[in-house]
């Protein structure tokens, strides 16, 4: 069917000779892959493609249909599933298979509205296979088990053999420890007092299990992280009494008892051998482990290279410490008079008591739910995309709990105790649950409590209880941690239930935790600067209070200003056996991570209570300090505020944030706080205010433009539509219009209303055209003496080498500087292009050049003004986008590609980026917008893969249908078809109003080396992003390189001036806006860059089968330099009339090479140089002549 | 570096060119490589017996730059003849190769400068460039007064060529003083050029716009004609219209296209889902094309991996 459309499209697109240009690329191609990184396998066998199946399933006509992705497996389904439902979770289709099994069961109830037509399921099918291929990728490799399994044994036996120790007393224990084995035991803090009465001992261990994820077999290996084994040692029920839970007593005991372990293995080093150190269990300060190691000097052994670790966990017989002594809220730690609650204690007791339990759970539901180890992988690839562990730095929801959770509600949680998932579900579907699960139960306002009768109150930490064995799962998480995790589970919900664009990468296939791209400002709070005690061993809990009073401040002083907020403590520490642990050192950070909301980040005045509230007026005063003010605003009111000022979003966010560091958290604190946010200012020369005004000018200048021409009176025909049709008139051109002179004016296509009298011969049309515009300039100038509002109007022509394409312009410049490019849009031409294209009578050039006059024609009067309309409007939604599509049009030109590349590509490129921002969501600066374009293009396979930005979607108008993304596809298919060497069209850019796709990249704009020299720089920037982290410096993915090409024009200082400004010195430059007006009446249009520009222009044109012409697209950049690499296509070849470029016969010693010539690059140097003349100052030549 | 001194039935002389301030630096000698043989074209002209036939012309020749090139006395040195003859005129032919037959056209276009009116539509415009460049490694034709000459200056050629001799590029001083200089000159007064003034654009939309009316008024009365008038066969040509006078061309086509698309409503009607049989046909084309679909589904994901 396929072939069919292709062969369909083939006759509608324009004849193949067109893409058929002797000009040997297919070679070209392939050679100019060494500075072109992405050859031909790599594009085939890269992962990230966009997948693009579109599954059979269809429910369109009748409600009998399976709606889960042709998952017919009606056997799996048992009837006690009825009234299990949870549904006021689960909604979506996770749920569908079964509510239309239930339906098809019971009654046929016409309540299907629920079940959306699967037809837009385009997608799920390669998500659920590309699901599988992963899975069958990441499960740690099984081939060094037995060694693993063997010192497991071993260590098992180490352990089990350890002499019995009499209890004795804490003092004792201690120093015998220290004396004998130089062994320090990891007491946590408070340490026991010297005297008090409870002994320490060790005696052998009731048992030792291997648990988690190795147990489980669902140990994955995603990036190169080391796979942790843990071995829980449970200590015998002997070494404990009732009351052990009471005042660290336990964990004491626990600390020697763990100490006895390290000294036995440190001491028994068998082979392997190991280094033994100390950590703590998911930086829990309570609960310190062994960390087993191999030896970076036994190189040798299997273990040293499986990238192991062991750790071995001491926990205790779930029945030693009773349930209801620990619930969370109860009190284990007695001081005077005092009876909080402590849920961290005792969920650290429970966690040491229910380890086999949860062993033996976890192992229970694998065996009942065949998908749960699965899901369980998926959710581990999910959350180390996004950064999130079981530590308490990392959020405190790691793989544990996520497999926990799993299990939990696939045995209860629903009401009456009724489990929320099914066991039948399939891995995808139960992670899906999961995610929505998370995503819409908020368990800090509504915990949920599994397996107990008795409901625990809401105590605003998020709960997940599970009552069997009293533990809070969630007891590491705080608020703001929790918050994170729904938000990434909300985003991640969204991409799964939208099935029209690819779920597999941004859900498991991205880094997401890239600090720049997911957030928008990072802060780093040195610890010792917020005045911590640095030397007790309690730090680790004060900075966790401490991150929750800056989390809940900021919080608070930031308002809607953000949309996250997350604060980072320093990670678990690892120390040796034999010393102390260690206290927080110099280098520990805290660190902020906020991300902006984009419409509220830039505000200036925040408003505080009225004057009359004055108990809010106090707190707010105590809260801003002198910042506070008293207002009176506009509408009357007066109100406490606070005023801030700043030249971008993320400039102010960090004024505010140092602000309020400096006034709740220390002078220190604030002065050597550093923020790590990337200025976009030396790069984009204006800051973002001018830039608006500047823009702001000129769309002032446009309406007055329109009522000015739709006022004329006296032209022949009415004025039926003025459409705006350039970056500068939706905010997203490079420069600024007014503050850089020397641009092309801003496009404007006016159509007038129809007439017969229009001439039936495109060349006379063009005429007419003149004629209408000589006519509009007369009118608009003459009207009252020399011109109505000083415009100054001038008729220029274009396209001097053809006959049927648009001629001519009309120039109207405004005495502020902004001027505009007005063409006359004549509906007719179409017809008559299509006229021509269709006779079969007209010699092939000439129906070519239809054909290409065509597309332009589309291009410049129906597309651009199209596309100018949906980028205005994306700018207003997404305040950041016009920010981000000018560092990408920088981007593209300092790297030189900027002429290639339609800057409407560039523009779709960003819009992309807004449009679908998953996994990330909608940036809100233009750094994260930027960074995360940058980190599309690297893994955009255009080769086999479209772009389609859907503008629709974004905002919120429904979006595309499947039968347009099956249309696109198509189109997509045929272009690919037609050109499979891709010498005409690579890049496929489709939009929701622009299905063909090829618009703006037709006749190799970009040609293939240049698309594939964009993807080599943008994976490499993306490398240097992801490398540096927050030493990111932005300029450095600026820099251009110059070392690949073969030569380099370098301009005469006169025509090379760096930067965006043209002519520094005297020529092109003005200061003052009449003077620039001065100039264009006086006809003084070739500034220097205008002169590059029409040379380069030339010179490409000429030389097109020859040479390949890199620059900015301006006059040179900072260097004043155009590159250039010789295309390998011309090198050598039979010689005949016509080859298209300067040759030399070769020598015919042999006579081989009789009748060959190579190109003659010298030749073509010296007329570049010619025809230069002045422009070029020096052409250095890189490459040897052969 | 050796250079073969022909090249199929072509003669390749290698001309020196002016060393360039740009390529100061570059390390190999700057030649260039014109090949040259007598004019043959397919159908003979009345100059192409006394015509030399050059390939290989560097982007910025001029006729003045090819006259004086050809009499360059490196050329003459050994011969007997004292000097060379004298070319006459020189045409550059800037086609693709694409367009053999047009350059016949091109050859003939000279001689017709009174045809010009066989085309009124064609666009008048003033050129941009002072002086338009050729297509690199594009051809010329050289026409010497006699047919002698041609052949003289041919041997000519031929015997400085398997001589090594290289004749030099002619520079900037040598060149007549009315040759529009290259370089940033040139790219201004192109810029310019791009804006014409008002007058001189009016005049000729003036022009333009009575011959257009000339033209179609002539064009209305042949149509005119035509359906009065039976033609050679004895048939009259049918045309649309009224009483008074055919219809415009665009008048026509909107008709026929609106009674095409009324056309298609009605089959449309028709069609679809009227009868039950074209429902259930319906449903299975559907059923078919999903199925399609999903085996190129099943297909593109196999060829993804």
């Amino acid at each position: 069917m396929m072939a069919d459309r292709a062969s369909k499209r083939r006759k509608l697109s324009p004849p193949s000779e067109v893409s058929n240009r002797p000009t040997g690329s297919a070679v070209s191609s392939s050679s100019f892959s060494d500075m072109a990184s992405p050859d031909n396998n790599d594009v085939e066998l890269r992962e990230n493609e966009e997948g693009d199946s579109h599954s059979i399933d269809d429910g369109e006509e009748s409600d009998e249909q399976d709606f889960n992705d042709g998952e017919g497996n009606s056997d799996s389904q048992d009837d006690g599933e009825e009234g299990s439902e949870a549904s006021e979770l689960l909604d979506a289709d996770v749920e569908h298979t079964r509510h239309v099994k239930e339906q098809q069961k019971t009654t046929h109830t016409p309540t299907t509205t629920r079940a959306k037509p699967s037809a837009t399921k385009i997608y799920s099918k390669s998500f659920k296979t590309r699901v599988e291929e992963l899975l069958t990728r990441i499960p740690v490799k099984t081939s060094k088990d037995a060694s693993i399994e063997a010192l497991l044994r071993n260590m098992k036996d180490i352990i089990e053999k350890i002499r019995e120790q009499e209890p004795m007393s804490i003092d004792k224990a201690e120093k015998t420890l220290l004396k004998s084995r130089k062994i320090i035991i990891p007491f946590p803090h408070p340490k026991p007092a010297s005297n008090a009465q409870y002994k320490l001992g060790f005696a052998k261990p009731a048992a030792i299990n291997v648990v988690g994820s190795y147990a489980l077999k669902t140990a994955t290996h995603v990036s190169d992280r080391i796979t942790t084994i843990d071995m829980v040692v449970t200590m015998p029920s002997s070494l404990f009494t009732d009351k052990d839970y009471l005042n660290h007593r336990y964990f004491h005991k626990r600390a020697y008892y763990l100490a006895c372990i390290a000294a036995e293995i440190r001491d028994i080093q068998k082979s392997p051998r190991v280094s033994v150190k100390y950590t703590t269990l998911h930086g829990n300060p309570l609960l310190p482990v062994l960390l087993v190691e191999p030896l970076v000097t036994d190189a040798g052994s299997d273990f040293a290279q499986s990238t192991c670790d062991i750790r071995i966990i001491p926990a205790v017989q779930e029945a030693v410490f009773p349930l209801e002594k620990t619930m969370p809220g109860r009190n284990s730690v007695r001081s005077e008079g005092e009876q909080t609650p402590t849920p961290f204690y005792n969920a650290s007791i429970r966690v040491d008591s229910s380890v086999t339990s949860y062993l033996k759970v976890l192992h229970g539901t694998a065996a009942t739910s065949p998908a749960f180890k699965q899901a369980c992988m998926l959710g581990r690839v999910w959350l180390s995309q996004r950064g999130l562990d079981s530590t308490l730095r990392g959020g405190g929801f790691g793989n544990f709990e996520w497999s926990a959770l799993l299990a939990i509600l696939l045995h209860s949680g629903g009401p009456g105790g009724k489990p929320v998932f099914l066991p039948t579900y399939d891995c995808s579907q139960l992670f899906r649950a999961a995610i929505q699960f998370l995503a819409r139960r908020d368990l800090s306002k509504q915990p949920l409590c599994a397996f107990t009768e008795n409901e625990l109150p809401s105590s605003g930490i998020p709960m997940l209880f599970d009552g069997r064995r009293g533990l809070n799962v969630l007891y590491k998480m705080t608020l703001a941690s929790y918050r994170a995790l729904s938000h990434e589970s909300q985003t991640s919900l969204r991409l799964l239930t939208n099935n029209s664009q690819d779920q597999y990468e941004p859900t498991f296939g991205t880094h997401v935790c890239e600090p720049f791209m997911h957030f928008d400002l990072v802060a780093q709070l040195p610890l010792p600067s917020l005045g911590l005690a640095t030397s007790t061993d309690n730090t680790e809990t004060l900075v966790q209070h401490k991150a929750l009073d800056i989390h809940s401040v900021l919080t608070r002083g930031l308002g809607n200003r953000i949309t996250a907020i997350d604060v980072a403590t320093p990670s678990c520490a690892v120390w040796s056996v034999g010393a102390a642990k260690p206290y927080i050192s110099q280098e520990d950070v805290l660190t902020i991570r906020l991300s902006l909301d984009a419409h509220n980040a830039a505000r200036v005045v925040d408003r505080g209570p009225a004057v009359e509230e004055s108990a809010e007026a106090a707190s707010f005063k105590e809260f801003w300090g002198e910042k506070a003010e008293l207002r009176r605003f506009k509408d009357g009111s007066i109100i406490h505020s606070v005023i801030w000022k700043s030249e971008e979003p993320a400039g102010l966010l960090q004024d505010i944030c140092i602000y309020l560091i400096d006034r709740h958290f220390g002078q220190q604190a604030a002065k050597f706080s550093s923020f790590a946010y990337l200025p976009t200012l030396s790069l984009l020369k204006t800051n973002d205010a001018t830039y608006r005004a500047s823009f702001d000018q000129v769309q002032t200048a446009y309406k007055d433009l329109e009522n000015t021409i739709r006022a004329t009176k006296g032209l022949p025909l009415d004025i039926r539509s003025i459409h705006p049709s350039s970056p500068q008139l939706s905010s997203t051109s490079l420069q600024c219009p007014l503050e850089s002179p020397g641009q092309p004016p801003a496009d404007v296509v006016i159509q007038f209303e129809g007439n017969s009298r229009w001439p039936d011969d495109l060349r006379a049309v063009q005429m007419t055209k003149i004629a209408f515009l000589l006519k509009l300039s007369d009118l608009l100038t003459s009207s009252d003496g020399s011109g109505r509002n000083g415009l100054l109007a001038r008729i220029g022509m274009e396209n001097t080498q053809s006959e049927i394409l648009n001629r001519s312009f009309l120039d109207l410049t405004y005495p502020s500087g902004a001027s505009f490019r007005v063409r006359i849009h004549h509906e007719r031409e179409q017809v008559l292009l299509e006229k021509r294209i269709a006779d079969k009578t007209a010699p092939p050039p000439a129906r070519e050049a239809a054909v290409a006059a065509l597309a332009d024609y589309k291009r410049t009067f129906i597309k651009r003004p199209l596309h100018t309309q949906a980028l205005t409007r994306a700018s207003t939604r997404h305040p950041a986008l016009p920010g981000a599509v000018r560092l990408l049009k920088t981007w593209f030109a300092s790297h030189l590609l900027a002429p290639h590349i339609l800057s409407e590509v560039i523009e779709l490129l960003a819009a992309h980026t807004f449009a679908h921002p998953q996994p990330w969501s909608t940036p809100a600066t233009p750094v994260a917008g930027f960074l995360r374009t940058l980190h599309f293009i690297a893994a955009w396979d255009w080769a086999n893969t479209p772009l389609i930005v859907d503008f629709s979607a974004a905002a919120g108008a429904g979006g595309m249908k499947s039968a347009d993304y099956v249309q696109l596809r198509t189109h997509f298919a045929a272009w690919r078809a037609v050109d499979p060497a891709l010498h005409r069209v690579v890049l496929v850019v489709a939009t929701d109003s622009d299905a063909d796709g090829a618009t703006w990249t037709d006749g190799a704009r970009p040609s293939r080396v240049v698309a594939a020299r964009m993807t080599a720089l943008a994976r490499s920037a993306c490398a240097v992003v992801r490398s540096k982290g927050l030493d990111l410096d932005l300029e450095a993915l600026f820099k251009t390189g110059l070392r690949e090409y073969d030569f380099l024009l370098h301009l005469a200082a006169k025509f090379a001036v760096g930067g965006a400004n043209g002519g520094a010195n005297g020529m092109g430059k003005t200061r003052y806006k009449n003077l620039e007006i001065a100039r264009v009446e006086a006809g003084e249009d070739a500034t220097p860059a205008a002169i590059v520009s029409a040379f380069v222009k030339e010179m490409q044109g000429l030389y097109s089968d020859t040479a390949v012409l890199f620059w900015d697209g301006n006059n040179g950049g900072d260097k004043g330099v155009i590159a250039g690499i010789w295309s390998p296509g011309a090198a050598r070849r039979r010689w005949k009339v016509n080859l298209g470029y300067p040759s030399a016969p070769l020598e015919d010693e042999s006579g081989k090479e009789q009748g060959s010539a190579r190109l003659d690059r010298m030749a073509v140097l010296n007329e570049i140089a010619r025809v230069g003349g002045d422009i070029i100052e020096r052409i250095e030549v890189r490459s040897k002549e052969h | 570096m050796t250079m073969a001194n022909t090249l199929k039935d072509y003669v390749a002389l290698v001309v020196d060119l002016p060393a360039s301030h740009a390529l100061r630096h570059a390390t190999s000698d700057a030649t260039h490589t014109l090949y040259i043989r007598p004019h043959t074209p397919k159908l003979p002209t009345p100059t192409s017996s006394r015509s030399l036939f050059l390939v290989n012309v560097p982007v910025d020749a001029t006729a003045a730059h090819l006259k004086l090139l050809l009499a360059s006395p490196v050329l003459v040195a050994s011969t007997s003849d004292s000097s060379l003859p004298k070319v006459s005129h020189v045409t550059f032919e800037d086609t693709p190769p694409a367009r053999k037959s047009s350059r016949n056209a091109a050859n003939k276009k000279r001689k017709r400068g009174a045809d010009e009116g066989d085309d009124p539509l064609a666009l008048t415009l003033p050129p941009t460039f002072t002086r338009p460049l050729h297509a690199p490694g594009g051809t010329a034709i050289v026409v010497y007064a006699t047919e002698r000459d041609s052949q003289t200056a041919y041997r000519a050629f031929q015997r400085a060529a398997r001589r090594g001799a290289t004749p030099h590029w002619p520079a900037q001083t040598s060149l007549p003083p009315n040759l529009p200089d290259l370089g940033s000159a040139r790219y201004k007064a192109h810029i310019g050029a791009t804006y014409p003034s008002h007058t001189m654009l009016q005049d000729l939309v003036d022009g333009y716009m009575s011959s257009l009316d000339a033209h179609e008024t002539a064009l209305a009365r042949a149509a005119t004609r035509a359906r009065a008038v039976p033609d050679a066969d004895g048939f009259i040509t049918v045309t649309r219209g009224s009483r008074t006078g055919p219809a415009r061309q665009t008048e026509a086509e909107e008709a026929l296209a609106a009674q095409r698309a009324k056309e298609e409503k009605k089959r449309k009607d028709m069609g679809g889902d009227f009868y039950r049989f074209q429902v259930r046909e319906k449903r299975k084309q559907r059923e078919r094309e999903l199925q399609e679909q999903f085996q190129s589904d099943v297909q593109r994901m196999k060829d993804l991996r």
